[in-house]
């Protein structure tokens, strides 16, 4: 079965010329092990694309459910939920211990930590080059030299993603937190897999500026199952508590 | 299709006053089930909040059918969550009380079941794909995207012929990692 792998999944995508079509239509016909590995990759195809295309949405669904969850129980608690002191007491003294632990900075999230820069190779051997040298500077925090480096390979070629990713967190890096928003703007808008991570890093750069409304926009389109989904969920939920206070 | 497919639009719509609706409607019955089991209210609202997410995203495409009344099929959410979470915290459910004030007609039950199980299953495959390493991981899901493979190659630095050989590569081992999945693997 390993050797169908490729040409299932360009069966799948529907890149086999015709003639190659044809021939895998033949072979499915016959093969029944490949038909069922054929249905399984299709079953896990329109799942992941389904499920995948629907996180943009959750956030925005969750919102309106919380919202609605607290209207409705609310009401229903006005209606008469006994023994509400027995619960009152056991939460203030977590609500204090909270507190006392948090002024110690137990649960201190360092929302600003940069993840590491992956070197991979990928293009020619002299961009290839540039991005180790820039990879090299950023993770040992020389921000200003590898924002330098990585401008320049944007200069020779915008269309790479991963350049403009790690040029907004040189920027961040470097507390140059306006560029850092143009840069990672585009990135956060686009369909690439660096744009859940870079509208955490907006997040963080808005906030950083003062823009707080902003910055819990961004935060809030940060997906839940991404990797900053948590951390951004906490940086929201942080600003909102913070905007009330201002408020 | 069952004429309660308007709960099902509502959430794709993000339609508040229907899920408001959907609250009037269902929240008190699923807030008595939780309390007859060893739950309480605020675990109801966990339960259903989390149980209309996973309804939101199985019907997502639009193409999701629901041939049974919502009521059996949120009930049925609910509760297979809630004995999730009653087993992870070591608490025997009163399981002869799980269907207090709901009485599903044989029919339903199983239609509700049937939906439930392919929730579960596209559950587990969200929960594998997050198991892999990140490259297969971000590969699979830059690839899932509406851009032309192409154009994601070039996001991602790749490519096209490494990308389309990484991505086959990737999704033969999700593959194989989900049919070990206990609820695949129950079906062969």
């Amino acid at each position: 079965m390993d050797n169908y792998f490729e040409q299932i999944q360009d069966y799948l995508d529907g890149t086999l010329s015709p003639e190659d079509r044809r021939r895998f239509e033949e072979e499915l016909a016959r093969n029944a092990d490949l038909r069922m590995e054929t249905d399984h990759q299709r079953m896990l195809g329109e799942t992941l694309r389904k499920r995948l295309g629907a996180e943009h949405q959750v956030s925005a669904l969750t919102a309106t459910l919380k919202d609605v969850s607290d209207q409705h129980f609310s009401r229903a608690a006005k209606k008469g939920r006994p023994g509400l002191v027995r619960w009152l007491i056991p939460l203030a003294a977590a609500a204090c211990l909270l507190v006392v632990s948090n002024w110690l900075g137990w649960f201190a999230t360092d929302y600003e930590a940069l993840p590491t820069m992956q070197v991979s190779a990928t293009r020619g051997a002299d961009q290839d080059e540039h991005y180790r040298q820039a990879a090299e500077a950023y993770n040992g925090a020389d921000y200003s030299l590898s924002a330098d480096l990585l401008s320049d390979l944007v200069s020779q070629d915008t269309g790479v993603v991963r350049y403009r990713y790690y040029l907004g967190l040189s920027y961040l890096g470097n507390d140059d937190y306006e560029q850092a928003l143009d840069v990672l703007g585009p990135v956060a808008d686009g369909p690439s897999v660096f744009a859940d991570d870079a509208r955490y890093f907006l997040a963080v750069a808005s906030w950083r500026l003062g823009k707080v409304d902003e910055a819990v926009r961004h935060a809030e389109k940060v997906s839940p199952t991404s990797d900053y989904g948590k951390k951004a969920e906490k940086l929201a939920e942080l600003l909102l508590k913070d905007l009330k206070k201002r408020r | 299709m069952h004429p309660d497919q308007r709960f099902i639009d509502y959430l794709q719509r993000n339609d508040r006053k229907g899920i408001a609706e959907i609250y009037r409607l269902y929240a008190d019955k699923i807030v008595r089930m939780i309390r007859h089991n060893n739950g309480d209210e605020a675990d109801a609202a966990d339960m259903l909040q989390e149980a209309l997410i996973d309804i939101y995203r199985l019907s997502a495409d639009g193409r999701f059918v629901l041939t049974c009344p919502f009521e059996a099929f949120l009930v049925t959410v609910c509760k297979r969550k809630w004995l999730n979470v009653l087993k992870k915290r070591s608490v025997s459910p009163v399981t002869k009380s799980l269907d207090d004030g709901f009485t599903l007609e044989r029919g339903d039950e199983a239609e509700a079941n049937g939906h439930a199980d392919q929730l579960e299953r596209e559950h587990a495959v969200m929960e594998v794909l997050e198991t892999m390493g990140g490259k297969c991981r971000d590969i699979i899901k830059a690839c899932m995207g509406k851009d032309h493979q192409e154009k994601v190659a070039e996001q991602l630095g790749l490519t096209y012929a490494y990308l389309r050989k990484k991505k086959s590569e990737c999704m033969a081992r999700l593959g194989k990692l989900v049919k070990a999945h206990p609820l695949f693997n129950r079906e062969h």
